[in-house]
């Protein structure tokens, strides 16, 4: 997380972008000559099949940078069916790249931080792939709950209440899967008790077990 | 309507605040209302509702002032919130949302169907 008083002045310079839950930041195929800083709320990158299938790869969370192509070489019209769109409300920055690229040559320490995002970035992506490749409807369900719990999860006694709204509809779109079949798996974990809800959020009773159902 | 839930709205603009409340009553809601924080934050504690729509800018107190309250109280530290603002208050919703809201909707773009699915979706989860 670069959260250094030099980035802080340096983001300074530009103004922050609002945007409601479910706006698309960057459109399918779209270019981009900026990379965005997230300040607040949570951002969903998604993959789109040709025949309409959903894939999220990330959910990049305050403090972090998109798209990470960027940090390569690549371009985003190489990857055509990207898109990123708003999961919360979201406050980001746009910086062009090249004003970026500056500042990290004065700031080199932060590259590594970037790095690290990068690091964490790929493995996620390695393990939601495993999953979507290899698992079931259930398994994705139980991903998609393990990734709301580490990025909106609070911890309360023996519980994890994630702390923001969602809903089947929601799951559903971070899961590829339709709301129906969130549902029904939603209904599954609650019967096992692994998941319920209190005060409008839904929460995860015991992580660890939940984790493990990964396993079955 | 025993099942139905229940919507705070709370907004200074008569024929806004007219819009809304008769909208979400043709949708079966239960609907409170006030023109004012101090009314809103009092119908909210005293009613528990299911959702709140809230006016940014408001008379005496804001909108971001009875948000914050509200986020103090055990109940209302958890319940859905969308913030309703005009183009120009920007600086109210970044800090809106650093106190947790579900969303906010800049008046002018303000399409009533989309809220109504919005508020269902949030509410019968």
């Amino acid at each position: 997380m670069i959260n250094s008083s030099a980035f802080e002045a340096f983001l300074r310079q530009f103004k922050p972008i609002l945007y409601r839950r479910k706006e698309r930041i960057i459109l399918p195929g779209e270019d981009t000559d900026s990379i965005f800083y997230v300040a607040q709320g949570h951002v969903k990158q998604s993959i789109l099949s040709p025949s309409g299938n959903q894939f999220t790869p990330y959910i990049f969370a305050p403090s972090t940078f998109f798209p990470q192509i960027w940090l390569e070489k690549g371009k985003l019209s190489d990857i055509a069916d990207h898109e990123y769109e708003s999961l919360t409300p979201v406050e980001v920055y746009k910086i062009p790249k090249e004003q970026l690229l500056e500042y990290l040559k004065e700031n080199p320490n932060e590259v590594f931080i970037l790095h690290e995002q990068l690091t964490v970035y790929s493995a996620e992506l390695l393990k939601k792939l495993e999953t979507r490749v290899f698992s079931d409807a259930y398994h994705l369900v139980i991903l998609a709950l393990l990734d709301l719990a580490r990025l909106f999860g609070k911890k309360e006694e023996k519980i994890i209440l994630i702390e923001y709204w969602f809903t089947h509809h929601d799951i559903a779109s971070i899961s590829g899967l339709s709301r129906e079949v969130v549902t029904k798996q939603m209904n599954k974990l609650g019967e096992k008790k692994l998941i319920g809800y209190k005060n409008h959020f839904i929460t995860v009773n015991n992580p660890e077990l939940l984790k493990a159902e990964l396993e079955t | 309507m025993k099942n139905s839930k229940k919507i705070l709205i709370i907004e200074d603009e008569a024929d806004i605040l007219e819009l809304l409340v008769d909208k979400f009553i043709s949708e079966k809601f239960k609907v409170l209302q006030s023109t004012s924080a101090e009314k809103g934050i009092q119908l909210a504690l005293e009613n528990k509702p299911d959702f709140i729509l809230l006016d940014i800018i408001l008379l005496k107190m804001d909108g971001i002032t009875m948000l914050k309250k509200l986020r103090q109280n055990p109940w209302g530290k958890n319940v859905p919130v969308i913030i309703l603002s005009n183009v120009t208050d920007q600086t109210k919703v970044s800090e809106a949302m650093r106190l947790g809201v579900y969303d906010y909707i800049i008046k002018t773009n303000l399409v009533l169907n989309d809220l109504v699915k919005q508020v269902k979706e949030v509410t019968n989860f």
